[in-house]
């Protein structure tokens, strides 16, 4: 009842194309998916993969706002004693 | 003079241009992605004791923007009624690069994706999660997370108005059956 996920095809790699490709079969939602995965060119989901790709590159190249960068630099400062993540040694 | 920012300030400094990507194709809105990418640092920061020196920080940072995003957006929905439209009315449109049209097309057909979909899609197709990972940052089965961008994908097929290779016209596209891979051809 409950849908177990087959390992098949759970890891996508980065970057992949064929990350859109890879849905392993698992619950009856899926199975339908799948019959229409299959009837899908391969050309058309690489087609789809190098857009979605493409598209999201040009959004990570936009220049970052300072504001951003500034309010980490304030946030440090606010708690300078701290240096990092994990010792969490006393401030004061 | 600015000073050397901690180590994990620098890796958070590292990780906003993924995060504001991710906001971005979220929101659909530039000012909003950066209040949300604000929001997301600041929570980090106060919540840092919490995060697990070696674990996945891009993926705790994507879970705490899209819950923070949902969140809001829940809370936005409960004060204005028309919240649905509010992805398409306010299209995020990039500075033209390239000038392809193409790209443009397929920007248009991602925005009319369900957020759940286009969340799955970007997670996975874009940003290089596993599906493991993109169902922990959604909070979902791991299932749910493939089911979706099954769906996301077939949508923007349809959306494309793509059926074929032979339907991407200039974009030329060579599959070599015997290792099922696809090349461009110049």
């Amino acid at each position: 009842m409950t849908s177990t996920p087959k390992g098949n095809g759970v890891a996508a790699q980065p970057g992949d194309a064929n990350a859109l490709e890879t849905v392993a079969e698992g619950s009856p939602m899926e199975k339908e998916q799948d019959t229409t995965s299959a009837a899908l060119d391969i050309g058309v989901q690489g087609h789809i993969g190098r857009h979605l790709r493409a598209h999201y590159a040009a959004l990570i190249d936009e220049a970052v706002p300072d504001n951003l960068l500034r309010l980490l630099h304030d946030l440090a400062l606010e708690r300078a004693p701290h240096s990092g993540v994990a010792d969490a040694g006393d401030d004061t | 003079m600015t000073p050397e920012l901690p180590p994990l300030g620098r890796r958070l400094a590292d990780a906003i241009p993924n995060l504001r990507a991710f906001a971005i194709s979220l929101s659909g809105n530039a000012t909003t992605a950066n209040d949300l990418v604000q929001e997301t640092l600041m929570k980090a920061w106060a919540n840092r004791d919490k995060y697990t020196e070696g674990t996945n920080l891009k993926a705790w940072l994507f879970t705490i923007l899209r819950n923070t995003y949902f969140s809001n957006r829940r809370r936005a929905r409960r004060e204005v009624e028309d919240v649905d439209g509010e992805h398409a009315a306010k299209l995020y449109t990039l500075p033209d690069q390239n000038g392809h049209m193409d790209l443009q097309d397929f920007r248009r057909a991602l925005d009319q994706l369900s957020d759940d979909q286009r969340e799955a899609l970007i997670l996975v197709g874009a940003e290089g999660f596993t599906y493991e990972e993109a169902a922990v940052v959604c909070g979902c089965a791991i299932g749910t997370v493939k089911s979706r961008v099954n769906r996301a994908r077939t949508q923007l097929i349809e959306v494309m108005g793509l059926s074929s290779s032979e339907d991407i016209g200039q974009v030329r596209i060579r599959v070599s059956p015997s290792q099922n891979t696809i090349a461009d051809v110049k």
